[in-house]
């Protein structure tokens, strides 16, 4: 009977991944993250009516995002 | 910023937002989401005696680093669901109501009721959280092509209803464009 071994799934994942397939997945969530920036901060601009919630927002989302990036990257090149 | 095209003599009087409660369900399956891993980490760190055993070569890492794509995933979520909510709202000005609604981050609906058209304004406040949270439902019937507009889950649906009743007032009593008759023999 086949039962689910989590030692052996991350020992398999840890043989699969290497270090390049990280940085490639890096570059593509920076991709990701600026697209989705780019289509917040349009409606942002063209559509929200007060200017200081945007801008509250605004910090907390690029400190958030970008902290998330950058533990990403971190994780990457100890890897 | 987003401009609306006032007439010269016309204000805004009041914006109208939804309460914080049409988000919270989206908020805190977001947030449960996100942090499932950590504590499923940490309960099988706490069940497993030899769980130390299953780090080989540098898998935390590896780990680390895919928690970090799963936050991003629900990061971003979270901000456009936030967004969508955020630019739902009800422009009330002294000639008319502005009706933004964002239903979705690609779908925005924009229509502008003018305070004669108004012929009924109902407002319903149902059940213990609306009350002691003050959040409800505005309900507005016109004589337009559309015959009503809703906006759910308000804030101070009470004061927006006064708002849109002084305003009417004000409209009506002010002095009425006479138009110019033109006698022909």
């Amino acid at each position: 009977m086949n039962s689910f071994n989590l030692p052996a799934i991350l020992e398999k994942l840890h043989s699969f991944i290497s270090a390049p397939i990280l940085f490639a997945l890096i570059g593509l969530l920076c991709i990701v993250f600026a697209l989705a920036s780019w289509v917040l901060v349009f409606h942002w601009n063209k559509y929200a009516i007060d200017k200081s919630d945007i801008l509250a927002a605004q910090l907390i989302y690029f400190l958030g995002g970008l902290l998330i990036i950058f533990i990403a990257m971190i994780s990457a090149i100890l890897y | 910023m987003i401009k609306f095209n006032l007439n010269p003599d016309e204000q805004i009087v009041l914006i109208v937002r939804k309460h914080w409660i049409a988000i919270i369900g989206q908020v805190v399956v977001f947030f449960v989401a996100a942090v499932a891993p950590l504590i499923a980490f940490l309960v099988i760190s706490i069940f497993m005696p030899n769980f130390s055993t299953w780090w080989v070569g540098n898998i935390i890492y590896l780990c680390t680093f895919l928690y970090a794509v799963w936050l991003m995933i629900f990061w971003l979520a979270f901000f456009f669901a936030w967004t969508t909510y955020h630019l739902d709202i009800w422009v009330v000005t002294t000639h008319r109501i502005f009706i933004v609604e964002q239903k979705g981050m690609f779908y925005r609906d924009i229509s502008s009721l003018t305070l004669d058209k108004i012929q009924d304004l109902t407002i319903d406040i149902d059940g213990f959280l609306p009350t002691m949270l003050k959040f409800g439902d505005i309900l507005v019937e016109t004589a337009g092509e559309h015959q009503y507009f809703k906006f759910s889950n308000a804030r101070h649906p009470e004061a927006m209803k006064v708002a849109i009743n002084n305003v009417q007032k004000t409209f009506y009593s002010r002095p009425q464009p006479v138009a110019p008759v033109t006698a022909s023999l």
